[in-house]
């Protein structure tokens, strides 16, 4: 008698390995290690029992956060990736408003490539200080509106929001160019100590501007623009 | 060239690589529009015009055999059913808002997971026909992407660093199907305007467009109801059905003597909500019940003997003799049903569509929901259907469908919503329920109850003939007044619905004498207690 399953009893077939089945895995084990350093680096910040923005929690918490970070490789995507984990409401990672900004500026600061894109149309957060002490030579394109503190102790680095700040934005920086291309909030500039920011719209507040040059539209507003000036911008 | 040998000769070689799927032998033939094929119920049509073109790079063979391939793939993997494509095009259109650059999106990320499935499990030529695949940015960067997921030289463009992101989306891991939707969306959406900005409706994909003609009528109406069944609300049905509204059309799935079938001219995806949803719930529905028929009926013989009258002989089976015992006299018995089995009588839905009650078209409306449910019930079982929906009757605030059934017609009717102040004009529904061809048809009333004239409502419904369920959507005062005026009415069952798990539990003509022997063994602690638990423990005590 004939067996009626012969031709499916001879039939073999095995899945090929594609390069993407490597991809994700890399990008599975970086994410899994970035989450790690984050947990590190949350239980550490979470011995202070309040966290308070001011310059000496800042600068712990960002040395915290780069040393959380050291000896992981990661790329321009894994910090989207990451910034994706944090943002969502089902992520493993705790989401803590203003440590974890200041995480993701560490990993921006951190990242092999220099020209860093993060759109943040795509998540519900709004992280502060992105863009935190940007060295010089990097370039963080914010896509979307940003938070407060954005561009915050700038160190030379360049940082473009394509949408509106929020308030205090490039509060402290010390050289660089914070670009926004909508309107900023209250505060803008605080503290500044060197560099420039131009923002395309309106400037709700300035803050308390010690150096560097500000921008409202075409018009220089610190230093105010004397009567006949030609400032170049126009 | 003679495309259909190729096929002949080449499709049992895919069949068996797919693992012989169920699918009718392909067929070539002139397509209209620029793809290489198009799927029909089931039946792939290679495009002669794309087949002639590819031809002059390779073989016959491999360009049959792969875009059999691809077409096999979306059979076999994704996007497998329509559910999953309603799914896939819901989560689209959530993330872009229009419709044309939602299908482009859903037709692109449906071929990057189906290629790259058929690549990984299979040996197949597909690479080798995006090679010679031209097109716009979109498809450029899709040949970039398979290029470095695959891992072969396939000459695409595209962004390098929109490319590696893209490449980072689990594509097979069907889990994940939405999400790594929405984030492929975002990042082909600069493309996706750009093709819409070249052309307008956007041109489709080499490969061939995804529409609701590649399932069958079966396939269309199971996929709703899942889809009904996991959206979660009547709006995002409304706005992704209402995209598919032609094509459904076309389907049948407009007006129709059953649900989804027959000949239809537009689609009200509401009411069509309301019908797939119905569908998933099966509400008990109990006949009416076998009764002594009151008459004395000939049921057998017996030898007549003298003291017996003669009336009753049977002169066929007496050989034409008065003798005692040859002749056969009938012996008569009471008879003990209505027909051959339990009838359905015709049921009369009332509906309340009043201003306290929830728009239908607006939000879930359980009311409705429950009484499309009934409807179903009843129309099961050949049953005719009536609706008396109404908010203020007295002031014309009513819709009134005859007893039919007509499927649609009901429905429409079910889904009308009137708003404003709630009174019953009870002559109307007195008049409407003596139209029923059966005697004695059931009544369902669908209300919360606060209804102006509720003491006459009442008054009417005690008196009235036929079982009669009530069901009530919340809980206030008006309600516990009509559960304590009506509790031991015999053929009176209240049920409460808050929520849309509530729903199954109402079991339509159901009286409570039927329960008497069941609360018999509850007292006696063998009961069904299950049973027990989806009445209405204020209005449902057994008398």
């Amino acid at each position: 008698m004939v067996n009626p399953f012969q031709e499916f009893f001879a039939y073999t077939t095995s899945a090929r390995e594609l390069p993407l089945d490597h991809i994700l895995a890399r990008r599975d084990r970086v994410l899994q290690r970035l989450l790690q350093s984050y947990q590190a680096f949350v239980e550490e910040e979470s011995t202070q029992l309040v966290w308070v923005v001011e310059q000496g929690a800042l600068s712990r918490a960002y040395a915290t956060a780069v040393d959380a970070l050291k000896g992981v490789e990661f790329t321009v995507e894994d910090v989207e990736d990451m910034c994706v984990e944090l943002d969502g409401a089902n992520g493993i990672a705790t989401p803590l408003g203003a440590p974890s900004g200041l995480f993701i500026a560490a990993m921006c600061n951190h990242v092999q490539n220099r020209d860093i894109v993060l759109n943040l149309r795509n998540l519900v957060r709004r992280w502060p200080f992105l863009g935190y002490r940007l060295p010089r030579g990097r370039h963080l394109q914010l896509e979307g509106d940003a938070g407060d503190f954005v561009g915050a102790l700038l160190e030379g680095g360049e940082v473009t929001v394509t949408g509106n700040a929020g308030n205090y934005a490039g509060i402290g920086m010390r050289s660089g160019l914070l670009r926004i291309g909508y309107s900023s909030g209250k505060h803008t500039a605080e503290g500044m100590r060197g560099g420039t920011i131009r923002v395309q719209g309106r400037i709700a507040g300035m803050g308390r501007v010690k150096r560097g040059t500000v921008y409202e539209g075409n018009q220089r507003v610190f230093p105010a623009e004397k009567e006949g000036e030609w400032t170049g911008s126009r | 060239m003679d495309w259909q040998q190729v096929i002949d000769e080449v499709w049992p070689h895919v069949r068996r690589k797919h693992l012989w799927p169920e699918l009718a032998p392909p067929q070539v033939g002139e397509i209209e529009a620029p793809v290489a094929m198009h799927m029909r119920d089931k039946q792939i049509t290679l495009n002669r015009a794309t087949c002639n073109t590819l031809a002059e790079h390779l073989p016959a063979a491999s360009v049959i055999e792969a875009l059999l391939d691809h077409g096999v793939s979306h059979y076999t993997r994704c996007p497998w059913d329509f559910a999953t494509h309603l799914h896939l095009y819901a989560t689209a259109k959530d993330e872009l808002r229009r419709k044309s650059l939602a299908k482009l999106a859903t037709d692109a990320f449906i071929d990057v997971v189906a290629n790259t499935a058929c690549v990984r499990d299979v040996p197949t030529p597909l690479p080798d026909v995006y090679r010679y695949l031209g097109g716009g940015a979109l498809e450029g960067t899709l040949t970039a992407l398979y290029s470095h997921i695959w891992g072969m030289d396939l000459q695409g463009s595209g962004d390098p660093a929109l490319v590696r992101r893209l490449a980072r989306i689990p594509y097979l891991d069907r889990q994940q199907w939405g999400q790594s939707l929405r984030r492929f969306v975002r990042l082909v959406q600069p493309l996706l305007e750009e093709e819409e900005g070249r052309q307008r409706p956007p041109q489709p994909l080499a490969l061939g467009r995804h529409g609701l003609a590649s399932y069958s009528p079966e396939e269309v109406g199971q996929g709703l109801q899942t889809f009904a069944q996991h959206v979660p609300d009547i709006q995002h049905f409304r706005e992704t059905v209402q995209d598919f509204a032609e094509d459904l059309a076309s389907l049948g799935f407009g007006r129709g003597s059953a649900a989804g079938l027959g000949q239809g001219v537009s689609v009200d995806a509401d009411v069509l909500y309301y019908m797939q949803l119905a569908q998933t719930y099966r509400l008990p529905l109990y006949g009416l019940p076998m009764e002594r028929s009151g008459t004395l009926e000939p049921y057998s013989h017996a030898p007549w003997e003298a003291s017996k009258p003669v009336h009753d002989i049977d002169l066929w089976t007496s050989f034409g003799r008065l003798l005692p015992g040859v002749s056969q006299t009938w012996v008569r018995r009471e008879g003990s049903i209505f027909g051959q089995r339990e009838g359905t009588p015709d049921c009369l839905v009332v509906l309340d569509s009043s201003g306290s009650m929830r728009n239908p078209r607006e939000q879930v409306s359980f009311a409705v929901l429950g009484a499309a449910c009934a409807v179903e019930a009843y129309l099961r079982r050949d049953a005719r259907v009536a609706v008396y929906n109404f908010s203020d009757a007295r002031l014309d605030g009513k819709t009134v469908v005859p007893f039919g059934t007509d499927r649609q017609a009901i429905y429409q009717g079910l889904c009308l919503y009137h708003g404003g102040g709630t009174s019953l004009r009870l002559r109307d529904l007195e008049a409407l329920r003596r139209t029923a061809t059966s005697p004695t048809p059931d009544l369902l009333v669908l209300t919360d109850m606060q209804i102006t004239n509720l003491e006459e409502v009442m008054e009417y419904l005690i008196g009235v003939e036929g079982r009669i369920t009530v069901v009530h959507i919340g809980e206030n005062a008006a309600t516990e007044h009509f559960c304590q005026v009506t509790q031991h009415h015999p053929r009176l069952q209240v049920f409460a619905v808050q929520e849309r798990q509530d729903i199954p539990s109402i079991v339509l003509g159901q009286v409570q004498r039927y329960f008497r022997p069941q609360a018999r063994a509850r007292r006696t602690g063998s009961g069904d207690r299950g049973r027990s638990s989806v009445l209405n423990p204020q209005c449902s005590a057994p008398s």
